[in-house]
């Protein structure tokens, strides 16, 4: 059996005949797998290691997609039905953003026939296509930088991660969260009151609003909702010290943060850049960044794989820790 | 000895007349009992949004014994997690479930409002619920007048019928 919390739950979501030959790639290997797709009338595939291969029905992983598995549209009609435990009703808001978080924090991704009604994408149906996203839970990959966030007077610097797709910002953004919300013993640091705005359920993977990764225990969770409006509600609702939010881009988020920083709560965010440059290029980005809202940078990169932390800066653009970086372990 | 003969015999046609009259009176409760179950299910589904199986064992609580069993092994199915989609475990509890007090076309609703069971979104599933309670609401009026018309007519049968063999053998 895998290791992996809740494996089972993963499982029980693929439809019988895949998942019997998921179930039948050795355990070294499905360890490893990080995606499963199902593509209707296509080869059955898993992506491990950065790379693809194939299944076989008898769980063979494989190079050539002739002796795969071909999912059927059986298959495709099925796996919703598993996914949502037979109530499509209950996920609506979660189809239309094209994705379900499952219980154990995994998350599938759907592609299908968009159904619109005035102009807003009603729901998805006829769903060709999964994507099952086997969320890393890594614990301690903030641990050799987290002093770095905390000031003198045991408060919190109001940071931004910035970091291209797939580099582990969010494992790192959770990371620090759970840290910050539980209290860091050797550097004398009480647990802070945290509110996560959680818009696309991948901090901490909610499945019925209950979180499924470890974010600490004075974190307060808002599952789903925009995180402009989150932010503002959180604020009012829970009084947090720190708010955690996941990618910042839009012109409402930036507003938010403008009157959470009035406020005297602390932020951690994220963002989509390569570095302080490729930010620079964004306008309502440009604007917080030169009125020096963040007093943290980190700058992630996958030279070393996944979550490695290249350098963190100062509000100034000085260097406070330097990378290339890697901490942490696979929590079993 | 002949009385006991008699009696033997009154009592065992009355009580074959009471069980055909019994019939008609358990289609009228099963039916009743089944409008209430799909309206509260359909509440449910509307407000809660939970998943299938949890509503099923909620409501079970509440419902009258004749089809709790149903609702329990239907919601029992889908958390085996042996793949089943929730048609599928309606189909199968209603297959188990079914003691033949029901006529062929309540079945048949029952099993085509299993087919859309939480197969779609919320307003759709508000469709399958009304369809389903409407369908069965035809026949609930129907089982009732048969239930007034044969209840008594099965129940005096049993009872004439032993009173005439008794005075036959006289």
């Amino acid at each position: 059996m895998n290791p992996r919390k809740n494996f089972e739950e993963l499982l029980y979501s693929l439809p019988p005949s895949v998942r019997e030959a998921i179930a039948r790639i050795p355990c070294e290997e499905l360890e490893e797998v990080e995606e499963i797709r199902l593509r209707v009338n296509k080869p059955l595939s898993v992506y491990l290691k950065s790379e693809e291969k194939f299944v076989s029905k008898e769980g063979n992983l494989i190079f050539t997609p002739s002796s795969a598995y071909i999912v059927t549209f059986e298959d495709c009609e099925k796996a919703l039905q598993l996914i949502s435990k037979s109530s499509v009703y209950a996920f609506e808001e979660e189809i239309r953003n094209g994705y379900i978080t499952l219980r154990g924090g995994y998350r599938v991704g759907i592609v299908g026939k968009c159904v619109l009604e005035n102009g807003y994408i009603k729901t998805l149906k006829n769903i060709s296509g999964y994507n099952y996203r086997i969320s890393k839970e890594i614990k301690g990959v903030s641990e050799k930088i987290i002093e770095h966030l905390i000031t003198p007077y045991k408060n919190i610097y109001n940071t931004l991660i910035i970091s291209p797709p797939q580099c582990g910002k969010t494992t790192l953004l959770r990371d620090i969260t759970r840290n910050l919300s539980n209290g860091i013993d050797f550097l004398g640091l009480k647990g802070k009151k945290v509110g996560v705005v959680d818009e696309r359920s991948e901090i901490a993977g909610c499945h019925n609003g209950i979180p499924q990764m470890d974010v600490g225990i004075r974190t307060d969770v808002l599952d789903g909702c925009p995180k402009a409006y989150g932010m503002i509600m959180l604020i009012r609702s829970m009084s947090p010290e720190v708010i955690v939010t996941d990618e910042i881009g839009k012109k409402e988020d930036i507003q938010a943060i403008h009157e959470v920083l009035n406020t005297g709560v602390k932020i951690i965010t994220t963002v989509h850049a390569n570095d302080i440059d490729d930010l620079m290029k964004k306008p309502v980005l440009k604007e917080i960044i030169s009125l020096k809202y963040f007093q943290r940078y980190i700058i992630l990169s996958r030279r070393l794989g996944a979550g490695t932390i290249e350098k963190m800066l100062d509000e100034n653009f000085d260097i406070v820790f330097k990378g290339p970086y890697r901490g942490g372990t696979l929590n079993k | 000895m002949k009385l006991l003969g008699m009696l033997l015999v009154f009592f065992s046609t009355t009580s074959l007349g009471y069980m055909a009259a019994f019939k008609y009176k358990m289609r009228f409760r099963i039916l009743k009992n089944l409008i209430s179950a799909l309206n509260l299910c359909k509440i449910e589904v509307t407000y809660s949004k939970d998943p299938m199986a949890e509503i099923f064992i909620t409501i079970s609580s509440s419902l009258d014994k004749s089809i709790k069993p149903l609702f329990i092994k239907a919601a029992e199915i889908l958390l085996e997690n042996k793949g089943y989609s929730g048609g599928e475990a309606w189909e199968a509890a209603l297959k188990e479930w079914d003691s033949g007090y029901l006529k062929k076309e309540d079945i048949e609703i029952l099993r085509s409002f299993g087919y859309g069971l939480g197969k779609s979104d919320v307003y759709s599933q508000e469709k399958n619920f009304d369809l389903a309670v409407e369908l069965l609401k035809r026949q609930l009026s129907s089982a009732e007048e048969e239930n007034k018309k044969n209840e008594k007519l099965y129940k005096n049968i049993g009872v004439l019928t032993g009173l005439a063999i008794i005075i036959l053998f006289l």
